[in-house]
């Protein structure tokens, strides 16, 4: 456990999730998925009372259906990047 | 080692859900805000009783058809291809293109033959004017009656530009309306007799081409003042009312050298108009001598024809005549004079001194 802090901690001082975050946002947007979560998000919003509708209601809902969304390739693309930095940091650790 | 692996792959499992989920957050904030605010309900579209989109003015998908499903190419027209030259035209283009493109009507022979007058006079400029032997027929016509059908064809064009004012630098006798046959008659004498002695511009005398005399001659007849958008001499009469006495004065200094006097040639009532400091030092405003007598009955008398219909309008309308015109009468009566310059009118030349005189007993009578 203390590993995987001490690499969150590497991971968000080298700026390396923000970049991964960026990415990913790019390659969402592109791919559309950003527009299919939010006519998910609009047919909740009309399914349930328009007043009550709160983020965490939302969320609840929507982030299961958008998370299968997600089209494999961006998937793969990020899983590599976040391995590969992975494994040079254990591995500079084990040694 | 596998282990490793393995959690690894875990790890980036979960920091990709991770990744994920912050993204998709970031969209439902943005759409939860929209709702509150009520942008999102407009994002549809408003949508009548009828569940059409406002007003009845549906959006129109289909082939053929922009949006408001009008026909898209609106006056879509046919083309064709012309046959002579091969090349796609209009509808509504293509038969006036026929005319020209095949040389068949009126207008396009017309325009033709133009077109081969203008070549040949800049050939034949440059070389030999008759040059007969040896060739076919036709051309033999066409040498033969060179001059003459140069001549008729410049009368034609002559009068049916007549309307227009014709620029003098390149077209020889300009034919404006102002000037009447007998100028016009004498202008052509003029300019014909010395033009094909002249060097040829485009087939036409050239103003500097002329000598001293005709430049005179010419700037006695017509206002001369150069148009700033044309750069063309004003063919109207010399009391042509676009250009003041002043404008005539500097343009026939600047065309025809220091030497010339300005009053002698024109005739002009100097005393009226304000002197200038640039007016040459032997351009003797106010004396009247008999050598002088003979350049401006010369002047009068060319200009007689034309102005002698003016004339009378002119005097007995002082109004009018207040306007640029010059006034050029003669000299010697310069009390009379001094009134007709304080009445302001400026007449026309007088013919003879009789008839000048006659327009100054009915200035008195008013």
């Amino acid at each position: 456990m203390k590993e995987e802090d001490v690499l969150t901690a590497k991971m968000i001082e080298s700026g390396e999730l923000n970049r991964w975050k960026e990415l990913l946002r790019l390659r969402l947007t592109e791919c559309g998925w950003r527009d299919q979560v939010r006519l998910l998000c609009r047919d909740a919003i009309k399914q349930g009372n328009l007043e009550e509708m709160t983020v965490d209601q939302l969320n609840n809902e929507v982030t299961p259906k958008a998370r299968q969304l997600v089209p494999d390739a961006v998937k793969i693309e990020l899983l590599t990047k976040i391995k590969t930095f992975l494994q040079e940091n254990t591995l500079q650790e084990s040694q | 080692m596998i282990n490793m692996d393995e959690l690894i792959n875990q790890l980036s499992a979960t920091i990709l859900d991770d990744l994920i989920d912050d993204a998709s957050l970031g969209v439902i904030f943005g759409v939860h805000r929209s709702n509150k605010l009520g942008y999102l309900a407009i994002e549809d579209g408003f949508k009548d009783n009828n569940g059409e989109h406002s007003e009845g003015h549906p959006i129109v998908i289909a082939p053929n058809m922009d949006v408001f499903g009008q026909v898209a190419i609106k006056n879509k027209q046919h083309e064709c291809i012309c046959p002579s030259c091969n090349r796609t035209l209009a509808a509504s283009r293509f038969a006036p293109h026929l005319e020209k493109c095949m040389g068949m009507g009126r207008n396009s022979s017309r325009i033709a033959s133009r077109r081969i007058a203008n070549s040949s006079k800049e050939g034949n400029g440059n070389g030999n004017i008759a040059s007969g032997t040896g060739v076919s027929d036709d051309d033999d016509d066409a040498d033969w009656t060179f001059g003459g059908s140069e001549k008729k064809r410049k009368r034609k064009d002559k009068h049916s530009t007549k309307k227009k004012n014709s620029r003098v630098k390149n077209g020889g006798a300009a034919a404006s309306t102002a000037v009447s046959d007998s100028a016009y008659n004498s202008l052509e004498g003029n300019i014909s007799s010395g033009e094909q002695a002249a060097p040829v511009v485009n087939g036409a005398p050239t103003f500097e081409s002329f000598g001293a005399a005709e430049k005179k001659t010419l700037l006695l007849q017509i206002c001369g003042v150069v148009s700033e958008h044309t750069g063309k001499l004003c063919t109207r009469t010399l009391r042509c009312p676009q250009h003041s006495e002043e404008q005539r004065r500097n343009i026939r200094l600047a065309l025809l050298g220091q030497n010339y006097e300005h009053n002698q040639v024109i005739g002009t009532y100097i005393k009226s108009e304000p002197l200038d400091s640039d007016n040459v030092g032997n351009v003797d405003v106010d004396s009247y001598e008999d050598g002088d007598s003979q350049a401006v009955r010369e002047a009068l008398t060319r200009g007689a024809s034309w102005d002698q219909a003016t004339e009378h309008s002119s005097t007995s309308s002082p109004a009018d005549s207040t306007s640029t015109t010059s006034s050029s009468s003669k000299k010697p009566t310069t009390s009379k004079g001094g009134k007709k310059g304080k009445k302001g009118s400026k007449n026309s030349t007088p013919p003879s001194s009789i008839a000048g005189s006659a327009a100054l007993e009915d200035l008195y009578s008013h």
